[in-house]
């Protein structure tokens, strides 16, 4: 876990695209707030290994909202229930409750219905304000620790050109 | 910047293909380990299995080993079944229905040791009233003035509190009858008509006419108050009439319910066979009902809320909302089970059918018949059962079993701290009838033993009742008996009436009657002598309230008399216009 966070702090102080980084933070709350064994996560898996997105972004995202699901169960869960049971939908609901795909997707369950579409309505908002974020960080505290005499330093020694020289040439590897 | 990253393909396929290998290789153990898991908590009791083999093509389950134990016995299993096999619907399976056309249950044996204890930490049972009652039958009655002490003697207060009523309002209908016109008012009213009866001349009749008219009207307010009185006084005294008798009776229910408690009554002397068989039935009714709760878990529906079935999950789980499908089919279904029992006799088979519990959805209840001929020590056995839930709200389970020609061995019918009585060898008939619809049962067990020897020992100290008893038991070579069961599942009233009862009455009845008779004299003394006084006090005032509503309806057949002179024309030759 410690690596996990060491190579997330890495990813935010690199040139990392940021999209890269918040687009695993938003895949990760998919799968994490919603119940893992669900036929959806299939596809945020795939997601995650296809499209160039930063993985330990998304195992740390994923282990954060995983751990928080729980107390959001009841939430969940309310909101699935009353969106499951809503008579403007039942006609909708009953057709994929009949389609043997979504039948497995478990679409029905309250928790997953309720996780599935709060994580879907604040995809979009969180992968832009992450997005912003990782910019604004970038753009003022790194700079400004860039600036401060001890990184100056740092980053000034031997050792520090080394460390680089070692760490380019494992990433080549 | 590229977004594809094509080498993520490889290892999503990679990863899948690990998973499925991992699925394939460890499946069998989930599913053992989820049956077992599921099973424990079905039955309350350990639930193993040696091994599950699942095979994909054809798809289809393998349980070997199955063992089950009994909850209330953990060191025997309730049944085993040696293997039980089916094919599973893949298509249905996806739409995550179970639907098993053919099932084998193969070398079922019932009620096998155990090596190991299979309790999960289920509570003692109860001890049911038969060994309650035998106790009795064991013990020396206790002294008397210690149970009159400690029983309260309800009657008392029941009397006593009869009796403060009827006062108060013998009290209130005397003070009421007061302010009514007394003999001396009655007396007053009938000389005034007589006066103007003998009125002469056209003035004495005008005049006479307006007095009669205006004493008519008192006479007929008086009498509806008297009435209103009379209705009340009488109402009164029907409805205490009833209570008086009811707490006359009140100190011989006492008595009797005293005498219950600590000893065996005339009506349980006449009835001794149900404390020596009633128990061992009252197991069997009580095993039935269990087993049948468990089944019942199976084969009746998930609950409904707002209009839209709602299944209830895990807590924390959320819970499964479902929607009316365009292909109704219930979603576990066992069409045929064909099941094969091996008891010590032989094999007895048959067939389980529509195992399901969407009974509602397939429109047939669940069967089972089961039946075995010419078995070693047994003639034949015939199972037929149904739970019907075709109708959820109307749920209604039969059950009739027949055994013919049962070689019995060994057989306790009870085994107390103070006696053992077992049938050492016997065959015996049994017919059960079962029927149990909504929350209530009605069931009848009937049976004939026949060619019995019975064993019949006195434990612990000499007790010269059951030493009689169990003489008497000894000499015994056939008997039948007949139960039946009546009442809700939750309480349910056992009544057994057997030839036994002659035979053990004979030998033991007089020995207890004897025992009991100084006991019951006391009883009878003592609830007599606290109770007397206050009856005696209770009927004194009763009769003082009759006395009062003899003395209101009289006033108001006498008044209603005048108020009938002076309405027909106390005047002669002059009829009233009223």
């Amino acid at each position: 876990m410690i690596r996990t966070i060491a190579k997330v702090l890495v990813v935010l102080n690199s040139e990392t695209e940021p999209a890269q980084i918040s687009l695993a933070v938003c895949l990760s709350m998919i799968a994490g707030l919603t119940p893992l064994m669900s036929l959806h996560n299939v596809l945020v898996f795939f997601l995650v290994l296809i499209l160039r997105v930063n993985t330990s972004s998304f195992l740390l995202g994923l282990t954060f909202f995983s751990l928080i699901a729980y107390a959001f169960d009841p939430f969940f869960h309310f909101i699935g229930y009353h969106v499951l049971v809503f008579d403007g939908l039942r006609g909708l609901w009953t057709s994929l409750y009949n389609i043997t795909v979504f039948k497995l997707s478990n679409f029905y369950n309250s928790i997953v219905m309720g996780s599935l579409l709060f994580s879907l309505i604040i995809f979009i908002p969180l992968f832009l304000a992450l997005n912003l974020g990782i910019r604004k960080y970038r753009e003022h505290i790194l700079a400004w620790i860039a600036k401060t005499p001890i990184a100056k330093a740092i980053t000034a020694s031997k050792f520090y050109e080394y460390y680089m020289s070692y760490h380019k040439f494992r990433g080549r590897l | 910047m590229k977004w594809i990253r094509w080498q993520g393909l490889l290892a999503f396929l990679a990863i899948s293909a690990v998973l499925l290998a991992f699925w394939f290789l460890f499946i069998d153990h989930f599913i053992k380990r989820h049956i077992e898991k599921a099973g424990t908590a079905l039955v309350g009791a350990k639930v193993e299995l040696d091994k599950a083999d699942l095979t994909l093509f054809p798809l289809g389950l393998t349980l070997t080993g199955l063992k089950v134990t009994n909850p209330d016995e953990p060191m025997k299993n309730s049944f085993e079944a040696a293997r039980i096999s089916f094919a599973i619907d893949g298509v249905d399976l996806i739409r995550k229905k179970y639907i098993i056309d053919e099932m084998a249950v193969e070398g079922v044996r019932l009620n096998t040791e155990r090596k190991r204890s299979g309790a999960i930490g289920r509570q003692k049972k109860a001890e049911s009233p038969e060994k309650g009652a035998l106790k009795l039958l064991a013990f020396e009655l206790p002294d008397l003035k210690e149970v009159l002490k400690k029983e309260k003697i309800e009657s008392v207060d029941l009397i006593k509190g009869l009796d403060s009523d009827i006062r108060k309002d013998r009290a209130k209908f005397e003070k009421d009858d007061e302010s009514l016109p007394d003999e001396k008012k009655i007396r007053e009213y009938r000389s005034r008509i007589e006066k103007l009866k003998q009125a002469r001349g056209f003035g004495g009749v005008v005049g006479g006419a307006g007095e009669l008219l205006s004493l008519k009207n008192e006479i007929q307010d008086q009498l509806n108050r008297i009435s209103v009185l009379k209705d009340e006084v009488g109402a009164k005294a029907a409805d205490y009439g009833k209570r008086v008798q009811d707490a006359a009776a009140a100190p011989e229910r006492d008595i009797q319910k005293i005498v219950k408690k600590y000893s065996i009554t005339p009506e349980g002397l006449a009835n001794l066979s149900g404390l020596f068989i009633g128990g061992k039935l009252r197991e069997w009714v009580e095993d039935g009902l269990r087993w049948r709760a468990k089944i019942n878990r199976v084969v009746s529906p998930e609950g409904a809320e707002g209009g839209i079935k709602v299944q209830k999950t895990l807590r924390g789980k959320g819970v499964d909302v479902q929607f009316p499908e365009y292909r109704p089919v219930p979603d576990f279904l066992i069409r045929r089970a064909s099941v094969s029992v091996n008891i010590p006799s032989g094999d007895i088979s048959g067939l389980a059918t529509n195992i399901t519990g969407d009974q509602d959805m397939l429109g047939s209840p669940a069967r089972i018949r089961l039946s075995g001929e010419r078995l070693k020590g047994l003639t034949s056995a015939l199972l037929e059962g149904e739970m019907n839930r075709v109708m959820p709200r109307d749920p209604r389970d039969n059950v009739n079993f027949t055994i013919r020609g049962y070689k019995l061995h060994d057989f306790d019918l009870t085994q107390t701290d103070f006696i053992g009585v077992a049938l050492k060898d016997a065959l015996a008939d049994f017919d059960v009838r079962a029927e149990l619809r909504g929350g209530s049962i009605k069931a009848s067990i009937g049976s004939s033993v026949r060619s019995a020897l019975i064993q019949a020992a006195v434990k612990g100290t000499k007790n010269e009742v059951l030493d009689t008893i169990a003489a008497a038991l000894s000499k015994v070579n056939a008997f039948k008996f007949n139960a039946d069961v009546t009442g809700t599942l939750e309480s349910y009233r056992l009544s057994v009436t057997s030839d036994l009862d002659r035979v053990l009455s004979d030998a033991a009845g007089g020995v207890l009657r004897e025992r009991l008779a100084p006991f019951q004299k006391g009883v009878q003394d003592s609830v007599f002598a606290k109770t007397s006084k206050p009856l005696s006090e209770l009927n004194n005032d009763f009769k003082g309230l009759l006395d009062v509503n003899g003395i209101v309806s009289q006033r108001f057949a006498e008044l209603n008399k005048i108020f009938a002179e002076a309405t027909k024309g106390g005047l002669p030759g002059l009829k009233l216009p009223f």
